[in-house]
């Protein structure tokens, strides 16, 4: 136990060293495009120039390359073959299928190498999956050298599946050119020999590349107003009615944009000094036990691409945009970029909506939103939760596909608790309720019960229909249930640091998991290790409560038994009622196997009700109804129910003789 | 201008209706009840109910487990079809003892009810077909038009399409089932064959039957309405315990007094039409085989079941020559038409 003891003060030590330091950015690849976007035939062609160097310690033979838009070329793709076992499955047209062709591919010093291609399934071997291609190159390219691949490529975009693609007059172009997959060096997320990992075109994941600078010269028709990734540095016009576009980011993985003549284009700027107040500064500061100069945020250019059928949402977006930078910033750290895009999604195009790409994302509102009952759909939600992605995944560049948690459960959790701050911040977490938020989490996490993986899986390995509840649901549930065992202000530290280590990197569960293993709580780092990697589950109960009848002195002893089903071993509050009104607080924690306690009161005056955590604080609890327990059964709720289930009966059968 | 139908005939025939809604439905209210008090009676989470009737966080927790749902959902179809039979039958038994003035009330609701209720029901299943078919012809025709169309001109454009769809598929249901009440209220006034009276709808005029279409829909929808605002109340409103139960109770009360109103119009609408019709053969001699009054046979004029159902209205100032049998009279349908 001692060593365990000093074993955590080291921890701590190293965890507090690390303090507030921020990674270092290093792009490891250079993309430069000049691209024609043709609408009429739904296409974009153009050349590009990358410029890599082997960063690792070993020479390279190969080269692999993402051409994602294949995943839209054949119903047998891998996409299409994963989307199938979903109820929602979607079809496919062949007349509106995408592609991405390669018309020439040289490098410098070594020739043109387009024969060399060949097409390979590293993920689930599916022959007719032509999402990533393979270049053997004629000699290996050595550790530090640097080359320069030339490309020629046409990409033909899909009518909207999913995520990219075209929907009437409105294009998300993502995924849409080719893009080198990320050499993973001895070291690197556990690598033990240098690798390629360059996955397909999955279903739920599309996610994992270097971090890059990108510079792209986009020439469309004029009337098509564009927003893209990065910084709009140049427009100019060009012969027959067109418009050249320049973008340029730094340190970004990757680049994506979107078209529309209908957008209407509102533009702000998020002042540091002035959407964040001295008096939030310094609350934060004292949370986050930091200066507040130290907290002080940039100015950011904002730019929203609003559908003109959705323009009288244009000032939400914009006001919860402003939110997001300021709570993400002023939580994970300030946003390094100078420009976020915001697209608003064309009626129609749902399918684009929500999307996450750096610098740049997608909303998705609908005109019926500005109306009951459907205002309660909240579009804030999604522009919260898409802003967090340039934090987690954009910054924090986990691997998608390998482990979808790492971003989607975080930033779930990280959006639930942003949307508290912004509208519920002295309100219980599962309060904040019709912004979605952790009760939207909650009941997809109850609705899959039983959960048959643990939260941690490559994303097409979960079993069906469970990976969104999974990488996003049950994970940020798990947060919120360590949050309060932690303590808040700890926690948030805690995550603070995380994102601050690993900005601009690559991290691992394994990572994640060390992190808060240093951090010194071993219930919270066992907590997290328990349902991340083992599957854990809890559910706390109140099983009875017997009460003597009165002894010689007057006094009544109450006996009440508590327990606890799964594997998880969390502490608990459990509250005791009395009839005189007085109450008792204690705190409970299974031990070993055994998993129930009884807890005995010799009183004056019997026990009235035994609450088992009563602020809902382990928000992973299996069921919530039986945490608590009264002596005498309180009937008037159940005769609400059942008279509003009588009722409800009673329409469905008028409606039903509406043909008799 | 004394009411035809005394309020006392409905009133009656509604408290029937109404009870017969609670027969199908209390069941289930009390199966749910008694499976939520063994779920979470003695839990101090429901109380959380007391002033949120619809509170989410109980929903979150309820719904997905839903253990007292559960038991209760399967029940759901077979007292659907069961409401809906003992609806078609109480039809025949409401509108046989609208239209039948003599005797005692009940005796001839009951007697429709035993007697037309099978009828109507045939009658019913013949109209569902054509209402599926109906329904199967104008969802394919949207179909059609959807796939022609561009793209979606708005994020309306899906709404106001699906509303229209919904709109002219309860127009054309609506306008079958008119044609349907028609029938009905004809039958128990002048019982005849069943394909004879298929025919009575298109030999009415076509403002009766859109009169009655509007007057079907209207009620229909109000009905719906009324739950719909009811339930809208209940949720803004956070009334809760009795009064949100009254207030419900009194919702479905008004749709089934629309529905027994709207069985008397129909009825009323009927003997109108017989009375016009009537008169119409007042003006033609009677042909030589066909008896006048008594006869005890169906005829193609129907003059004769008018009689009997009206309870002695008079046919060209004869007194009725049923009143021997005032309550069996509608019934005299079943001899093969023509014999007397």
């Amino acid at each position: 136990m001692q060593t365990v003891r000093y074993a955590l003060v080291a921890g701590l030590v190293v965890f507090l060293a690390v303090g507030d330091a921020m990674a270092e950015c290093e792009p490891r690849v250079a993309y430069e495009m000049t691209v024609d976007f043709d609408p009429g035939d739904r296409s974009v062609s153009g050349r590009q120039v990358i410029v890599w160097r082997n960063y690792g310690p070993d020479p390279v033979q190969t080269l692999p390359f993402h051409l994602y838009m294949n995943a839209f070329r054949r119903a047998d793709s891998t996409f299409f073959r994963e989307d199938r076992t979903s109820r929602h499955a979607r079809p496919f047209e062949p007349a509106n299928a995408g592609a991405c062709r390669l018309t020439s591919l040289a490098i410098d010093g070594m020739g043109d190498l387009l024969d060399r291609l060949l097409f390979i399934q590293p993920d689930d071997g599916n022959p007719a999956d032509e999402t990533v291609v393979s270049l053997t190159l004629p000699r290996p390219v050595m550790p530090a050298e640097s080359i320069t691949i030339r490309i020629e490529f046409e990409t033909v975009l899909p009518r909207l599946v999913a995520r990219a693609g075209w929907s009437g007059n409105f294009f998300l172009v993502a995924q849409w050119y080719p893009k080198l997959g990320v050499l993973e060096p001895p070291g690197w997320r556990g690598a033990l020999l240098t690798r390629w990992n360059c996955h397909q075109y999955h279903r739920h994941s599309e996610f994992y590349a270097n971090f890059a600078d990108f510079e792209v010269r986009l020439t469309a028709p004029a009337e098509y107003v564009i927003g893209a990734t990065g910084r709009e540095i140049a427009r100019t016009p060009e012969p027959e009615g067109r418009t050249a576009y320049v973008f340029r980011e730094t340190c970004v993985h990757d680049f994506a944009w979107a078209a529309c003549p209908d957008f209407e284009v509102v533009r702000d700027t998020f002042f540091g000094q002035v959407d964040v107040t001295a008096a939030e500064y310094a609350a934060w500061a004292e949370w986050l036990e930091m200066k507040p100069a130290d907290l002080w945020l940039p100015d950011v250019r904002l730019t929203i691409l609003m559908h003109r059928d959705h323009r009288e949402l244009a000032d939400l977006t914009l006001h919860t945009l402003k939110q997001a930078v300021k709570y993400y910033g002023l939580w994970f750290g300030p946003y390094p970029y100078e420009q976020i895009t915001v697209v608003d999604p064309a009626p129609g195009a749902a399918a684009a909506a929500g999307m996450e790409y750096p610098t740049f994302f997608t909303g998705g509102s609908h005109e019926l939103q500005a109306w009951w009952p459907f205002s309660a759909i909240r579009l804030e939600t999604v522009i919260v939760h898409e802003f967090g992605h340039n934090y987690w995944q954009g910054m924090v560049a986990s691997n998608e596909f390998e482990e979808p948690w790492l971003d989607e459960g975080i930033n779930t959790y990280a959006e639930a608790t942003v949307n508290r701050f912004m509208y519920n911040p002295g309100g219980h977490p599962l309060e904040t309720l019709s912004l979605g938020g952790f009760l939207t989490s909650r009941y997809r996490y109850l609705q899959r019960q039983p959960l048959l993986d643990p939260v941690n899986r490559v994303s097409w390995e979960y079993f069906p229909g469970h990976y969104g509840v999974n990488a996003y649901d049950r994970a940020s549930l798990l947060l919120l249930t360590a949050e309060p065992l932690m303590g808040r202000p700890r926690f948030y530290q805690a995550l603070r640091q995380y994102f601050r280590k690993f900005q601009f990197g690559h991290p691992t569960t394994a990572d994640f998991l060390q992190h808060f293993k240093d951090a010194g709580n071993e219930t919270v780092a066992a907590l997290l290790a328990d349902v991340i990697l083992h599957n854990g589950t809890v559910d706390f109960r109140a099983d009875s409560i017997r009460v003597t009848p009165p002894n010689e002195e007057g006094r009544v002893t109450s006996q009440v038994a508590v327990s606890c089903l799964g594997e998880l071993r969390l502490p608990v509050d459990i509250l005791f009622c009395f009839e005189d009104g007085t109450e008792l607080r204690e705190t409970w924690r299974p031990v070993g196997d055994r998993n129930w306690h009884e807890f005995e009161f010799v009183r004056e005056t019997p026990l009235a009700a035994v609450v088992v955590d009563p602020e809902y604080r382990v928000a992973l609890d299996d069921c919530f109804a039986n945490n608590s327990l009264t002596r005498r059964p309180v009937t008037d709720p159940v005769d609400t129910w059942q008279g509003l289930v009588q009722f409800v009966m009673q329409m469905l059968l008028q409606v039903a003789t509406w043909l008799a | 201008m004394r009411s035809v139908y005394p309020f006392g005939k409905l009133g009656q025939l509604l408290l029937v209706l109404y009870l017969g809604s609670l027969l199908f439905s209390w069941p289930v209210g009390a199966l749910f009840g008694a499976r939520l008090d063994d779920y979470a009676g003695a839990s101090l989470f429901l109380q959380r109910l007391e002033g949120q009737p619809f509170d989410p966080l109980f929903l979150a927790e309820f719904l997905p487990n839903a253990a007292p749902l559960k038991l209760v959902s399967p029940l759901l179809p077979p007292l659907m079809v069961g409401y809906f039979l003992f609806h078609v039958f109480f039809a025949g038994g409401a509108m046989y003892s609208l239209a039948e003035r003599r005797g005692p009330f009940w005796a001839s609701f009951w007697q429709g009810f035993m007697k037309f209720g099978s009828r109507f029901l045939l009658l019913n299943l013949i109209f569902l077909s054509l209402a599926a078919v109906t329904v199967l012809l104008i969802v394919s025709l949207f179909h059609l038009v959807q796939k022609m169309a561009p793209e979606p001109a708005g994020d309306m454009a899906p709404l106001y399409i699906a509303l229209l769809q919904g709109a002219v598929i309860f127009t054309g249901v609506g306008l079958l089932q008119s044609m349907h009440y028609v029938i009905r209220a004809r039958w128990v006034l002048q019982p005849r064959p069943l394909w004879q009276m298929l025919r009575v709808p298109l030999q009415g005029n076509a403002r009766f039957l859109l009169l009655a279409a509007v007057k079907y829909l209207v009620i229909t929808l109000l009905g719906f309405g009324l739950a719909a605002l009811v339930i809208r109340l209940a949720f803004s409103l956070t009334v809760h315990g009795v009064l949100l139960l009254v207030l419900l109770q009194l919702a479905v009360l008004c749709t089934v007094a629309g529905r027994i109103w709207l069985y008397a119009e129909f009825v009323k609408d009927g003997r109108r039409q017989l009375r016009a019709e009537e008169e119409r053969m007042k003006a033609v001699p009677p042909a030589a085989n066909v008896p006048v009054a008594g006869g005890g046979g169906a005829t193609e004029s129907g003059t004769d079941a008018v009689v009997s159902a009206t309870g002695g209205a008079a046919v060209g100032g004869t007194p009725a020559a049923a009143d021997d049998s005032p309550v069996e009279s509608p019934g005299r349908e079943n001899r093969p038409e023509g014999k007397t």
